[in-house]
């Protein structure tokens, strides 16, 4: 019995490193459905890629095939960003939030796959499929948890909480430019957030015209990538 | 001594359901006894006339097949050959080897004069083995008539594919319910199908094994064969870089078939290997159709030919 | 550890194969319907699948698909562990990958097997088979099929050849069911009818397959094949397989 445990602690030191020297970072997008995630990554990914990091996307949304077809179109085939496998869909049963939290073991094994193929990729992005507000993402898929939402359902988000609005590492307040038509106070959103994220960062976009998009990049850039160079840049 | 005897004609491996039936039959008594059927075929293109010609044959009767017939306008030097059973079917005891190799460039397409009768058996049971050899860049069709098991019948196949990774071959089977003109239905004992596929340096590309036990299993049961009466598998090894698109081709056209009672689909074999069809209807003849389309869209795809028509002597 | 009363015996084990048997645990198997999601669509064109609808299809696959390969597989697996024969658990791996034909339940079963194995060897003591397995995936000398993964994953926790083909199978059936509840084909007290219904098909295609040597594994389900190869055609999607 006195030996099972330094084997034990090897062995988990072992799959820790040979898991640790190929991770790929990964940020989670979360939200409700049609705040704007698919459009925030279509936003953003240019930006990354013209600071010369290449990202794979992975999309769960519950129609799978659809926003990932749209992405694949719009960043891969179109603009030439990325390979076309780059670009991948997943459908989750029925079970978006399951997907990236309390199982994400299919999610893993993708990204996992994606990593053993394209090793020099320096982000994977996954979108989960369009839930309530208490999506987050387990750690071991995601390292950083990007969470949207959009003006449309009033001023009373994020004062209304949620463990999404609440726990994530960036939030993302979308579709600032429909708030008047609405009748949204931005002001008020403004300093809820502020009361609520404490000392984390908030950001508000318009996901349409890329407005606030660079500032919500600069976060992944600096807290998920550290300001690192970019994996193609680096000579060997 | 021959080599071509019983254990050259008998396949390694038969299976537990098929030895219970492994009674041995009265070696006297003429008619009853087995046959061994052997027919060893090499195929190649004849450097002189670029035709696709027999290098060697050697048969046994019940199997043997006539000279090759060169059918096909648009490619004339593909060599049609067709196997002949004169027993007609496979009895009881019988134990059949095919070896057909295809070197040099060869393209083929091999069938056979008439449906395989698996007849009635009360002793023993028939065994059939196929081995397929496809070299370099070589092109076959292996396209029998369909597979007729008779009431009380026991069967066992066994089909191995050796194809060159630059090769193609077409092999197909069709399986009927049995003497359907008398009201035979499902009333064999077994029917046993193992089809295993290497390339050419014995990679693994695909195994499909199959086992039809009637009178065990409700084969009409939904999932299985339901409502259908015939089945028809085509296994389409061919150039990975061919795979895909070819997927997608057969798809668009089994999904527009305009047939009652078909359907079918067609998906990628592991390791971009090849391509599965399956296809379940209700006559032999939508199935055989299906096939010389789907042959249509290979040929156009590897060789750049089309396929004018089938024909039969 | 046991507390042992003749015929009233308990262990750590009985747990393990809870928790091993729970849909809780995580090896993604909700993400896969079989084939149901096309059914239903297709299907709903004209008539509605039934109760009855679902217990055939579940039965079909059981006994002509995953009771003589599947679960054969999972004895096989056993029965190299007790022979010490690591090459011919890596044959099974090879033989049932082979076997797989269609395309998105093949690269399903991996997936599952390999995060399964993953899990497993987080928390279990340093298993070598396990540890086999997984180097040979890592090399590519094996895929990680789920069967093997499973098996594997049964013995590093003590649990039996037929309790890991009954684990097996039952999976499978909750898995299915949970999906036509999502689709909402059936509603709960359908779902564990069918569950209970089923038990003596699981059991009987443990009992007949679990000692299947693996060169005499088989298949024959092409009305489900054919099914599942519609499904994986289908644009959009909820369900992997
Ligand atoms: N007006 C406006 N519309 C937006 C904005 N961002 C996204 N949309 C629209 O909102 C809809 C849903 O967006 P999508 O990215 O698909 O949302 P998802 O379901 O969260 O992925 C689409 O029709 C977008 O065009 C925005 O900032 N302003
Ligand atoms: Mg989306």
């Amino acid at each position: 019995m006195n030996r099972w445990i330094p084997k034990c602690l090897l062995l988990n030191f072992f799959i820790y490193f040979s898991v640790s020297l190929s991770r790929i970072p990964r940020i989670g997008i979360g939200g409700p459905v049609g705040s704007g995630k698919t459009m925030l990554i279509e936003q953003m990914v240019p930006i990354l890629k013209h600071e010369g990091y290449d990202v794979g996307i992975i999309s769960n949304d519950v129609v799978s095939k659809e926003d990932a077809e749209r992405m694949r179109k719009n960043l891969a085939t179109e603009k030439g960003l990325m390979p076309e496998d780059l670009v991948i869909g997943i459908a989750t049963g029925g079970c978006p939030h399951t997907a990236v939290r309390e199982d994400p073991s299919i999610n893993i094994s993708v990204v996992e796959e994606m990593e053993i193929k394209h090793p020099n990729l320096d982000l994977i992005i996954i979108e989960s499929g369009g839930d309530n507000i208490t999506t987050t993402f387990s750690p071991a898929l995601a390292d950083y948890f990007i969470y949207i939402i959009d003006v449309s359902g009033g001023d009373k988000y994020p004062r209304k909480r949620g463990l999404g609005i609440e726990t994530c590492d960036l939030l993302v307040i979308n579709k600032i430019d429909i708030a008047s038509f609405i009748g949204a106070d931005l002001g008020v959103m403004e300093r809820d957030a502020k009361i609520i994220r404490r000392d984390k960062p908030f950001v508000f976009v318009n996901s349409k015209t890329g407005q606030g998009v660079r500032e919500a990049t600069d976060y992944v850039i600096k807290d998920v990538l550290f300001n690192a160079p970019p994996k193609s840049k680096i000579k060997i | 001594m021959s080599i071509y005897d019983l254990s050259f004609c008998t396949p390694a491996d038969i299976p537990s359901e098929i030895l219970e039936y492994d009674t041995p039959l009265e070696q006297l008594s003429v008619g009853i006894s087995g046959k061994l059927g052997i027919l060893q075929l090499d195929l190649e293109k004849d450097k002189y006339n670029n035709k696709t010609s027999i290098k060697n044959q050697f048969y046994k009767v019940p199997l043997c097949i006539k000279r090759a017939l060169y059918l096909e306008e648009t490619c004339p030097e593909m060599a049609y050959v067709y196997i002949i059973s004169p027993s007609g079917g496979i009895l009881q005891g019988d134990r059949y080897r095919t070896d057909i190799t295809l070197k040099k460039s060869a393209k083929s397409h091999i069938t056979t004069q008439s449906a395989t009768r698996i007849y009635k058996m009360n002793k023993n049971f028939g065994t059939q083995i196929i081995n397929l050899d496809i070299d370099e860049y070589c092109y076959l069709e292996y396209i029998p008539d369909q597979i007729i098991p008779f009431k009380n019948s026991k069967y066992y196949q066994v089909s191995n594919i050796r194809v060159h990774d630059t090769a193609t071959c077409i092999y197909s089977e069709i399986l009927t319910p049995g003497r359907v003109a008398s009201d035979e239905s499902f009333e064999y004992d077994i029917c046993y199908m193992k089809v295993k596929s290497v390339n050419h340096q014995n990679k693994t590309r695909f195994i499909d094994i199959a086992k039809l036990e009637p009178k065990k299993e409700n084969i009409k049961a939904f999932g299985i064969m339901n409502h259908y009466d015939i089945l028809g598998n085509i296994y389409i090894l061919l150039p990975k870089s061919y795979v895909l698109e070819t997927k997608n081709e057969i798809n668009v056209l089994l999904n527009n078939l305009n047939l009652n009672n078909v359907v079918g689909g067609c998906t990628k074999l592991p390791d971009d290997n090849g391509l599965l069809v399956r296809l379940l209807g209700q006559y032999v003849f939508d199935i055989k159709n299906i096939i010389y389309l789907i042959i249509g869209i290979i040929r156009k795809k590897v060789l750049n030919i089309s396929f004018s028509k089938m024909r039969k002597t | 550890m046991n507390i042992e009363n003749d015929d009233n015996f308990i262990s750590i084990d009985d747990i393990s194969f809870l928790q091993l048997s729970d849909s809780f645990f995580p090896t993604g198997l909700y993400t896969n319907s079989n084939g149901l999601e096309l059914l239903f669509y297709n299907k709903n064109k004209d008539k509605k699948l039934t109760y009855n609808d679902i217990f055939d299809f579940i039965r079909a696959y059981l006994s002509q698909q995953v009771g003589p390969t599947d679960c054969s597989v999972i004895g096989n697996v056993y029965n190299c562990i007790q022979k010490n024969n690591y090459s011919t658990l890596l044959e099974l791996d090879n033989m049932y990958y082979f076997m797989r034909l269609i395309e998105e339940t093949r690269s399903a079963s991996i997936r599952s097997g390999i995060q399964l194995l993953k899990c497993i060897s987080s928390f279990t003591d340093n298993n070598e088979y396990v540890n086999f397995y997984l180097k040979n995936i890592k090399d590519g000398s094996a895929k990680g099929v789920y069967p093997v993964s499973f098996a594997l994953s049964c013995n590093a926790m003590n649990i039996k050849k037929e309790r890991s083909g009954l684990m097996l199978l039952y999976g499978f059936t909750i898995s299915v069911v949970g999906a036509a509840l999502r689709l909402g084909i059936i509603q709960h007290y359908d779902g564990q009818r069918i569950i209970h219904e089923m038990k003596p098909v699981i059991l009987s295609n443990v009992i007949n397959n679990v000692n299947r040597s693996y060169s005499s594994m088989w298949q024959f389900i092409p009305q489900l094949d054919i099914i599942q190869i519609h499904h994986e055609q289908m644009d959009s999607k909820m369900f992997i397989t």
